[in-house]
């Protein structure tokens, strides 16, 4: 079998359905070894998506980021990165496995769409797609994640569950003065924290990547913001966890209503990725479409 | 009398309160977390029904009023078909600024103050907190050694550190991260105020113009001022552009897809001087006197650039058969050029720019029931027809330039880098420890800890556990011998 694009975007797509599986069994069995041969075989699959889009992007001679199936290829890995990412920080076994599924979910949808490498249109053939593009759809990933965390954190916080193995350093002084004792951080907790975290780490990004999206408008056409369907739903994502992270710093809103608002967000991203291309409401990012 | 039974000083007071009130309540009420929240959440509504409903400009309006039928007034005096630049949208985000610069102001003291503050704890003051850690200590070390050797392994996790020489310590890191959400807004704030003189002053031209054509900025199919003229402070320079050439370049394997498209002009003084030449393309403007020409886009004009017999001359799409557009072009000795033009953009199966001609003589039937004779010719290529030497050129076209003058771009590209700044300074944390020893036997100390951070609790947490365990081994060697043995 050669080793092209399509080979490394079936491996990707096969060692993501293997760390599905083994998340699925580190959540069974809760083994230091399993979770970090969870991580090893994710990290795999993201090393072979990134091969795959080196690939095209090198039968392209372009980066290949200029259509749905990029993007989407592109949005798998920024979930899974940012996955990555926030697992070094948390253990959340809980999400391994829904990520996993996730982006197989979204890989099998971007195949089957159109793959066909187009030439890129006048405007597209800029340095500036090349910086604008990827932090927007490494937000989406960080938004996705706290999306499952808000899901998990309502499951959680209903069934007063707890979440074992997490030390707890911050214990309070205890009588005699003694220190070191263990507590158990609640599950709920954690994914509450995972959310804040994710949307807290996805907002910059989302705002790098609109402002640097304004900047090549600016340098392209002369408008940094021309109210494009797009351009304005991004503003209404931004503004939506904008509305979260005031809530927050807020502190008058149970957590509930906060994972609420979590996933109103996600519905925002949903909106702006998919919902203004497939539903016609006319964007010049006529690229975003599926065809 | 009134006057008399109330005191002339009583009423004036109880105005004066009343109106003190009033403008505390109004400012409480302006730079209040739960306003900037419904003002988030009213910006997003309103931006969500500019998307879901057509707006003026980007759609006809006749074609709006035709879906919308019976609904159409209501919707229209209610903005719905303008949002953006509605009373209501407007008076959002006007309430908006106003929110972010009073809120900014407000936090900004606290932030900065909680971004550059020093100060130790006593013991019993670090009791009386709600987090307090504590580190028995079965060493013998010399309480100014131990409170050295604890600032050094503070140091080793980056923190840096205040002693107040009483056995007492403050490390913090992350300070900067507390004007974060300051910076942030001040850079919105400047990107509003960008945008307002930007309206104020700024303009935008477009014409579409052909090869050899010159104009001045005022001659250009649209110029718009951001405002109404009556409030608009800029000017129009007196200049001219002159378009030299336009060339589109398309993919060689994609025909009907551009590649990039060129118009090479001229910045010419009012006088006829040439100032400045360049070719611009998309991405890739002409600057001069504070003002951008930009490539926007390209149209055919609808002529042909043919030659007949070494005489070059435009055909020009002037009928139409079978709801084709075709050009008739006489040739002066009575018979006509018909020509059909067929485009790799637009006509399915075409791969090539083409053209089919045929020559009509006076008083011939236009439709015979079978194609007269012709030829066929892609751009650039010449043939003879019924004795005349026939070459098709290309399609003329024109090319869309985009005029803007925006004297903001210096202040909206800083407020850009001050907003992403600030958000990125807001993912951080501020990590606080206050640290003091205190004596609680004749050679024993206690160490007493008290950390505070305003984000990121549970990281903070564990790199707190890992504080405490390097602590351990400095206070109590021979247990963590033990412990690891």
């Amino acid at each position: 079998m050669p080793y092209n694009e399509a080979f490394f975007a079936k491996a990707g797509l096969f060692l993501l359905a293997i760390s599905a599986l083994a998340y699925v069994l580190q959540v069974l069995i809760p083994k230091n070894w399993l979770r970090n041969a969870s991580s090893l075989l994710l990290v795999s699959a993201v090393g072979s998506l990134i091969t795959s889009l080196v690939y095209r992007s090198i039968t392209a001679q372009f980066f290949a980021l200029s259509n749905m199936y990029e993007a989407l290829l592109v949005t798998t890995l920024g979930l899974t990165i940012a996955f990555l990412i926030i697992e070094r920080r948390f253990r959340i076994p809980n999400l391994g496995w829904a990520v996993c599924l996730l982006g197989l979910v979204i890989m099998f949808y971007a195949g089957s769409i159109s793959t066909e490498i187009n030439p890129l249109q006048a405007a597209l053939r800029s340095y500036w797609r090349s910086i604008h593009v990827p932090p927007l759809l490494l937000s989406y990933g960080f938004f996705t994640l706290a999306f499952l965390s808000s899901i998990a954190f309502l499951f959680t916080d209903r069934s007063k569950n707890n979440y074992g193995g997490m030390p707890n350093a911050l214990a309070t002084r205890d009588g005699g003065g003694s220190v070191m004792s263990f507590s158990m951080a609640s599950a709920a907790d954690l994914y509450d924290e995972v959310t804040y975290r994710c949307i807290a780490a996805g907002f910059p990004l989302l705002m790098i990547g609109v402002i640097l999206g304004g900047i090549w408008a600016n340098e392209a056409w002369g408008n940094y913001w021309s109210w494009d369907p797009k351009e304005s739903m991004s503003l209404v994502t931004l503004l939506g966890y904008g509305t979260y992270l005031h809530m927050r710093i807020n502190g008058e809103h149970s957590r509930r209503t906060l994972a609420f608002v979590s996933i109103i967000g996600f519905a925002l991203v949903l909106m702006t990725f998919v919902g203004v291309n497939m539903w016609g409401f006319g964007s010049i990012h006529s690229y975003g479409s599926v065809k | 009398m009134s006057s008399q039974t109330f005191p002339q000083s009583a009423k004036p007071a109880t105005t004066l309160a009343k109106q003190s009130n009033i403008k505390e309540d109004l400012l409480n009420c302006f730079r209040s977390v739960h306003l900037a929240i419904l003002l988030l959440s009213l910006l997003a509504i309103g931006t969500i029904i500019g998307v879901v409903m057509p707006q003026e400009g980007m759609v006809d309006i006749a074609d709006i009023q035709e879906k919308f039928g019976t609904n159409f007034k209501f919707y229209q005096s209610m903005g719905f078909f303008n949002v953006y630049s509605s009373f209501w949208f407007i008076t959002l985000q006007v309430l908006f600024f106003f929110n972010l610069l009073i809120g900014s102001f407000k936090w900004l003291k606290p932030a900065t103050l909680a971004a550059v503050q020093k100060y130790c704890l006593s013991p019993e003051l670090i009791l009386q907190k709600p987090e307090v850690h504590s580190l028995p200590s079965l060493s013998t070390m010399p309480k100014d050694q131990l409170e050295t050797k604890i600032a050094d392994t503070l140091k080793h996790f980056h923190y840096r550190i205040y002693r107040d020489g009483t056995g007492n310590l403050y490390a913090s890191k992350g300070n900067i991260t507390r004007l974060g959400p300051c910076i942030a807004h001040l850079g919105i704030l400047l990107c509003l105020i960008a945008g307002f003189y930007s309206c104020l002053t700024g303009f935008k031209a477009i014409k579409m113009a052909v090869p050899g054509q010159t104009f001045s900025i005022l001659q250009a199919d649209s110029f718009k001022t951001n405002v109404p003229k009556s409030l608009w402070l800029g000017d129009v320079p007196k200049w001219k552009i002159h378009v030299n050439d336009f060339q589109v370049e398309f993919y060689k394997d994609h025909p009907e897809t551009a590649k990039q498209y060129y118009s090479t002009i001229q910045v010419v003084s009012p006088a006829g001087k040439v100032i400045k030449t360049q070719t611009i393309s998309v991405n890739n403007p002409l600057l001069y006197d504070n003002l951008s020409i930009y490539q926007a886009s390209y149209a055919p004009t609808g002529r042909f650039l043919i030659q007949v017999n070494g005489k070059s001359m435009a055909a020009e799409i002037n009928n139409q058969f079978n709801q084709r557009p075709i050009s008739l072009t006489p040739l002066g000795d009575g018979s006509t050029l018909v020509m059909f033009p067929f485009f790799a953009a637009q006509d399915p199966g075409v791969t090539k720019n083409y053209a089919v001609f045929f020559i009509r003589r006076p008083g011939e039937p236009f439709a015979q029931g079978r194609m007269p004779e012709n030829i066929r010719l892609e751009e650039g290529q010449t043939a003879t027809l019924k004795g005349k030497t026939i070459t098709y050129k290309r399609p003329e076209m024109s090319t869309g330039l985009q005029i803007k003058r925006a004297l903001e771009v210096p202040l909206m590209y800083l407020s850009y880098m001050i907003i992403i700044i600030g958000a990125v300074l807001c993912f951080f944390s501020q990590r606080q420890l206050w640290v003091t020893l205190r004596e609680v036997s004749p050679g024993k100390t206690e160490i007493l800890l008290h950390p505070k951070t305003n984000k990121a609790r549970f990281s903070f947490r564990d790199e707190l556990f890992q504080i405490q365990q390097a602590l351990n081994t400095l206070v109590s060697p021979q247990k963590h011998s033990k412990e690891l043995s």
